[in-house]
């Protein structure tokens, strides 16, 4: 492997060491930011016939309508 | 998440619960990078033991102080937050073992990193393992520990599929 491409994978490493270690509120912080980033995408996807649901959501919506099975 | 650990003293306080402990995906966050989740979720142990029927007053008082159901989970502030009453022996010592983290300066009760994974363990889907992984690679828990706390709580196949899937073990 070259060296440059090694060092770059390095930083890479030690970045995503450094992003474990923030603070729990941060990373709390970023989840929320993470999460509606996500949504916005999905809306996005919506106006071209999209549910405007998260992937997860559309899941849990499809499991609700789904006919309970006997003994379930 | 401030809210939320703000709701969850106070429902200690006025006896709603007689404790908590956050887990799933929040819990995780402790330990490891961020990761993108829909909601918060909240182990608790309820006066008169842990029966669905006995969630009425928790959501009774949530509605008072605003916080409006939502789907599964009620709306706290940034977080849908799903109240779950321990389910299980492993879920009790979790809740009961539970570390006291900080959000904002507000203490919140966290399960441990060990109980995370073993609850992992015990669901077993795929996010499960991955969940159990990131905590392993974060150095945050051992898999000696994991083991030993799935062995007391009846979990050795589900230990044992994951760590013949993700750990080389023979």
């Amino acid at each position: 492997m070259r060296d440059e491409i090694k060092a770059l994978l390095v930083r890479h490493a030690e970045w995503q060491r450094h992003r474990s270690r923030l603070s729990w509120e941060e990373k709390l912080r970023q989840a929320v930011a993470m999460r509606e980033s996500l949504r916005s995408y999905v809306r996005i996807g919506s106006v071209a016939g999209h549910s405007g649901q998260t992937p997860a959501e559309s899941n849990r919506t499809a499991a609700a309508r789904r006919p309970a099975r006997p003994g379930s | 998440m401030r809210d939320v650990a703000t709701l969850l003293n106070e429902m200690v306080a006025a006896g709603v619960i007689e404790t908590y402990a956050v887990f799933g995906a929040v819990a995780q966050m402790r330990y490891t990078e961020a990761v993108v989740t829909l909601d918060a979720d909240v182990l608790v142990a309820l006066p008169g033991g842990n029966e669905l029927v006995l969630l009425t007053p928790l959501y009774a008082f949530c509605l008072q102080r605003g916080f409006l159901p939502e789907g599964e989970a009620v709306r706290v502030g940034d977080w849908p937050v799903q109240f779950i009453p321990a389910f299980s022996p492993l879920t009790e010592e979790a809740m009961r073992d539970a570390e006291v983290g900080e959000v904002d300066g507000i203490p919140l009760r966290v399960v441990s990193a060990v109980h995370l994974a073993a609850i992992a363990i015990s669901a077993g889907r795929a996010k499960d393992h991955a969940r159990v992984l990131g905590l392993l690679e974060a150095g945050a828990v051992s898999a000696a520990q994991v083991a030993a706390v799935c062995m007391r709580h009846g979990l050795a196949p589900g230990w044992h599929c994951f760590a013949r899937r993700f750990l080389d073990e023979r």
